[in-house]
């Protein structure tokens, strides 16, 4: 049998140019209130990048305006970005003997996307490049400009293509109260992508002409004087993806009841500088199942289906920016010399070895009588060796980095995992509720590396804890102390409250000073509930997670003074005695005090219980088909209304946090809309 | 034959998945192995001649800060001010600057031995390893300024010195040499370096035999050895000796001095990182600015008047904020100069010193100096040596020599009418590691 498909797409877009949230700054500053207008409506300049003083005088009438109104600016810049992509499939099955089937696939794919961004002149961006080079001799009152009075044309390209195939034989056959089903295949795919980006400068879209560009040499830029090369924005990728894959299983069933099975495959891709033998990783399980419900002896009417499995397997993670060798790139052309360079793109890392992670795991699937309730429970074992973490080293090295992957820790874990579906009929109303409930805890049982200060440890659970025997992702933090009679913060140094930060956050604390909480949730699930009559329905889904904690935002005094990182903790800081006994906000002191801030934003007083539970989605929907309605055209229309992200319902924290969106919260969605079946 | 039909398909297709596997990510990337991917590593001159340490500079007395402007740094700034042990915090910073420049060194230096040298390549591959070897010492000799004691040939041998990193394996332990140790690697490397490098190179932010030369005579300057000093700042200056006629240049420039000048040796610069010594922060000493005579064109090349009445400078060699670290042929007849005069070879030293100066006073107002005995012509040189070389990384290293010599320079911080003095031959003139790099490869830190 052959199978045909193809798709093509071709979409464009026209991104408004609106600054984003956060986009519109004074210098590196972001400041709370800025005014964009005046009160007539008027738009007004903000001093993006120069003093308005000195952009109001700069030049003496020999520039361009110099000012930027956030509220127009947009309508000079237009950007238009267009996606052709085409996606054809072939497929072919095909019996070979009784029970053994071929079955092959073929994708292949298309896309280009080019994108054309034109800032015209009398956009901001433009009109700041224009002066920046604008080369004024003041006692001759001659100007020059370096880059050509015109638009600024940005063009980009990216083309992917991308081919993969997968074959597999599939085998099945019975023969007594035997029964054997096997399959074996491979899978190779290959991505190529192509980009490539240029600027043009002094362009004319009317006439379509452009200005010539000095790139090789520098010039003195207008405001301090700085000598700069124009950039010349071209560049050339070419990205490769190559993924090989084969797989094999078999399950070999007597009687019915019993089955044992073994599966293997193994996944490699093409890293750069590894041996080819070191680019896959195998995988491997081994299992059995025995269904019970199906023994003559099983006479237990109410539970007509009750099977019993368990499985053993075991995975070799690698990490993909390992390297055998140092492997480098070729980058741009060298600022001031154009000399070809070329810098270090992965370091060899010659001791890395396989992350290694061994599962156990037994389940119990089950169904009562008409299938109102059915479900199954697993119960698992993990055990890992060799996890890849993040190590800080001894930067002398001159990696250019702080911290090298390495294998860092031993762990182990077990959980349960719960599903329950019910079926039931109120009435009119047909019901259906999906329980999904996890338990998890995963614990650090050996950290290679000894960690000598206790600073190198402090988390905000996003990387593996140190300590043997705690939870394997923890927040750690100083032990709080709160905060002082004049708003200092406290920490304890020998189970004494004290203020010596330099001593807290240096030598002072020993590893088991701090405290250490559960990072990940120990209790996750889902609750989902459909209630149906005749054409309408109505779903609701609700999420939990619970028993772990977080770090909440907060900010230092040394931000806000130097690039205005604002916070509304800000308004909540100690500012007479007695705040002490509300807040934990220590007191604002200038110039600040490096380690004092280092303290607090990594203590106790930034931590909260992360337990909470979200109405993830709604959706209401109608139904109309043809069995009910034989006038109607199509086999079905649903009229549908889906509402997601609708926030959380309940949390630990009684600060009113998000625990998942620090700052911005997801964005709701609403759709409505109409599907149809021919 | 069914058999070996099967075997044969198997072995094809194992080895064709070799080759599909074997293809690469992203064509840009290499395993360096020609002559021509190493001395890309070399050219990469944001890694190698753009981000030098500035500590030294930022220890050092040419230039103060007000109350206000300390207090409105960040506290990594404020402690490297006054000379506290928390002087830098963050990655990357200046430790991490220096081995930069040492990794890529040592990667080239690990490959070039891979790639036989032949009669066609042999010019392009004594380039690239002379410029690694050059490129490591200079990195060394900046940190041994930095982070160790003045060289002391009674102590140097016992005195801390900094880590030797010879090789590009990051697991190798970081140990800390000894000053002499360090002092001979540096020495060995640049004397190695030498009859491998161009006379004169494609562009100067590559090495060369003259600033192999330059910094041998640095090197030794900064160990008090004079006889040395001055042979190789002699050799050096004998194959290049350009000055720059300050009198050619437009003082009213926002940073008058071209980057790539007639005098520039070797170009490289300090990174940014410390607003300490940006120049809308930084004052210059006044007792500095004063002893510039009003023909001498320094004064207003180097220096530009604020508003509240003192000055900052902008005779940075890099045209821009960044302040020049490399070598430039002034430095040279300064430091031949000097030479000759402890040597008690006036004349020669005299001359030197009024070659350098009739290019930085104003045409024909420059009336040459003269020295009545050998401490009159040193003093006139050391003050000369002073006012030439401002911001140019050499101060903290003149400051510990010198007081070594007995000059005994103290450096004052007065912030909220509080006193903060560096006495002479202090132990904080070698400055505090990185807590982090101490706590992490165990080295012994700077006593304070």
């Amino acid at each position: 049998m052959l199978t045909i498909g193809l798709l093509y797409t071709a979409a464009n877009s026209n991104p408004s140019g609106r600054p984003a949230y956060g986009e519109v700054r004074v210098g590196a500053r972001q400041l709370p209130y800025l005014p964009l207008a005046a009160a007539d409506g008027t738009p007004l300049p903000v001093a993006k990048d120069y003093r308005q003083g000195y952009i109001d005088t700069a030049g003496g009438g020999k520039l361009l305006n110099w000012k930027y109104y956030p509220l127009e600016d947009f309508h000079y810049g237009k950007s238009l970005s267009a996606t052709r992509s085409m996606m054809a499939k072939l497929g072919a099955q095909y019996t070979l003997l009784k029970g053994l089937a071929a079955d092959i696939k073929y994708q292949y794919e298309n896309q280009q996307v080019n994108l054309e961004s034109i800032q015209g002149l009398q956009s901001y961006s433009t009109r700041n490049m224009v002066n920046l080079y604008t080369q004024l001799n003041y006692s001759t009152g001659s100007v020059k400009y370096m880059v050509p009075m015109g638009d600024i044309l940005r063009l980009s390209s990216g083309h992917l293509q991308s081919h993969s195939v997968r074959g597999q034989l599939a085998y099945n056959c019975s023969f007594g109260n035997h029964a054997v089903a096997a399959l074996a295949g491979a899978e190779l795919r290959h991505t190529n992508n192509l980009g490539s980006n240029a600027t043009v400068y002094g362009y004319n879209h009317d006439v379509l002409t452009t200005g010539r560009v000095d790139f090789a040499n520098t010039f003195p830029t207008f405001v301090n004087g700085n000598t700069a090369a124009i950039p010349d924005g071209v560049s050339f990728s070419d990205k490769l993806t190559r993924f090989a894959s084969g797989f094999a299983n078999i399950a070999w069933t007597v009687y019915d009841r019993y089955t044992i099975s073994a599966s293997g495959r193994k996944d490699a891709s093409n890293l750069f500088g590894v041996a080819t033998n070191e680019k896959g990783v195998p995988l491997w399980s081994v299992g059995g199942a025995w269904h019970i419900s199906k023994e003559n002896f099983y006479n237990i009417n109410t539970l007509p289906y009750l099977k019993l499995r368990a499985t053993y397997g075991f995975q070799g993670n690698i990490d993909p920016g390992r390297s055998a060798v140092t492997t480098v790139a070729y980058t741009s052309s060298a600022s001031y010399t154009n000399f070809q360079q070329v810098s270090v793109n992965q370091f060899a890392n010659p001791l890395l070895r396989w992350e290694k992670v061994a599962m156990f795991n037994a389940g119990l699937d089950f169904a009562f009588a008409k299938e109102s309730v059915s479900g199954s429970i697993e119960l698992y074992r993990k055990k890992a060796t060799d996890l890849f973490g993040s190590a800080p080293i001894d930067y002398t090295a001159g990696l250019g980095n702080a911290a090298v992957t390495r294998n860092v820790a031993e762990m182990k874990g077990r959980g349960v995992e719960a599903i329950l579906n019910t079926r039931a009929k109120i009435s009119v109303i047909n019901w259906t509720g999906t329980v999904l409930f996890n338990y998890s805890k995963s614990t650090t049982t050996k950290f290679y590396r000894p960690v000598s200060l206790a600073r190198i440890l402090l988390s905000n659970g996003n990387s593996i804890s140190a300590l043997e025997g705690g939870s394997l992702y923890s927040v750690i933090s100083y032990k709080w102390g709160g905060l002082n009679s004049s708003g200092a913060p406290q920490g304890y140094l020998n189970d004494t409250l004290s203020t010596d930060y330099n001593a807290i956050t240096g030598t002072g604390t020993p590893l088991n000073g701090l405290v250490y909480k559960n990072a990940l949730p120990a209790y996750f699930g889902s609750f989902t509930n459909s209630f149906q009559y005749k054409g309408l329905s109505l779903t609701a889904n609700f999420t939990y997670k619970l028993g772990y904690w977080f770090r909440k935002s907060s900010f230092t005094y040394a931000g806000l003074f130097s690039t205005g990182a604002g916070h509304s903790d800000y308004a909540k800081r100690w500012q007479k005695p007695g705040d002490e006994l509300i807040t934990n906000i220590p007191a604002l002191v200038y110039p600040s005090v490096a380690n004092r801030e280092a303290f607090y934003i990594n203590s106790e007083a930034t931590t909260a219980n992360a337990g909470h539970v979200r109405l993830q989605f709604v959706s209401l929907a109608y139904e109309l088909n043809k069995t009910q309605w034989k006038a109607l055209p199509l086999r079905s229309v649903q009229l549908y209304f889906n509402a997601a992200n609708l926030g959380i319902l309940w949390r630990a924290n009684k600060e009113g946090l998000d625990p998942e969106f620090a700052d911005i919260p997801p964005v709701k969605t609403f759709s409505v809309g109409l599907r149809t079946a021919l | 034959m069914k058999k070996y039909i099967l075997l044969l398909m198997a072995s094809v297709s194992l080895l064709s998945c070799k080759k599909f596997l074997d293809a690469k990510p992203d064509k840009k990337l290499v395993i360096p192995s020609t002559l021509r991917d190493l001395q890309g590593l070399l050219d990469d001159n944001a890694q190698m001649n753009s981000n030098n340490a500035a500590l030294a500079e930022v220890a050092a007395d040419d230039y103060f800060l007000t109350t206000n402007n300390w207090s409105a740094l960040q506290a990594y700034q404020r402690s490297a001010y006054i000379w506290e042990e928390d002087l830098i915090t963050g990655f990357p910073n200046d430790w991490s600057f220096v081995y930069d420049v040492v990794y890529n060194a040592n990667l080239v230096l690990e490959h070039v031995e891979k790639i036989p040298r032949d009669v066609q390549n042999e010019s392009q591959w004594n380039n690239i390893k002379g410029s690694a070897l050059l490129f490591r010492s200079k990195s060394y000799l900046q940190a041994v300024n930095i982070w160790a004691k003045a060289y002391d040939e009674n102590t140097a041998s016992v005195d801390l010195g900094i880590p030797l990193r010879q090789g590009s394996d990051f697991n190798r332990p970081s140990v800390r040499s000894t000053v002499d140790e360090t002092y001979k690697v540096i020495i060995t490397d640049l004397e190695d370096a030498v009859p491998l490098l161009p006379v004169i190179p494609q562009h100067v932010m590559r090495p060369s035999r003259t600033a192999a030369y330059a910094l041998l005579a640095r090197t030794y300057l900064s160990m008090r050895r004079y006889e040395k000093a001055a042979l190789y700042a002699d050799t050096c200056l004998k194959l290049y000796n350009s000055l720059l006629n300050y009198n050619t240049l437009n003082a009213a420039a926002s940073y008058p001095v071209p980057r790539f000048n007639t005098e520039v040796i070797m170009h490289s610069f300090m990174h940014a990182r410390y607003g300490n010594i940006a120049n809308s922060v930084a004052k210059i000493d006044s007792v500095l600015y004063r002893s510039y005579a009003a023909n001498d064109l320094r004064k207003t090349v180097f220096f530009k008047a604020n508003a509240d009445g003192t000055f900052s400078f902008k005779g940075s060699y890099n045209t821009t904020v960044n302040l020049f670290s490399g070598i430039a042929t002034d430095e040279l007849y300064l430091i031949r100069a000097e030479c000759y005069a402890r040597a008690g070879n006036i004349t020669s030293a005299m001359n030197d010193l009024n070659t350098l100066l009739q290019t930085r006073w104003k045409t024909g107002t420059f009336v040459p100096l003269s020295a009545a005995n050998q401490q009159a012509a040193l003093n006139l040189i050391l003050t000369e040596r002073r006012k030439e070389l401002v911001f140019r990384d050499l101060r903290w290293m003149d400051i510990k020599r010198l007081n070594k010599e007995g000059v005994g320079i103290a450096i004052r911080r007065n912030l909220n009418n509080q006193l903060y003095v560096l006495p002479p031959n202090d132990n904080r003139f070698a400055l505090a590691l990185p807590k982090e790099i101490i706590g992490l490869s165990g080295m012994q830190q700077n006593p304070r």
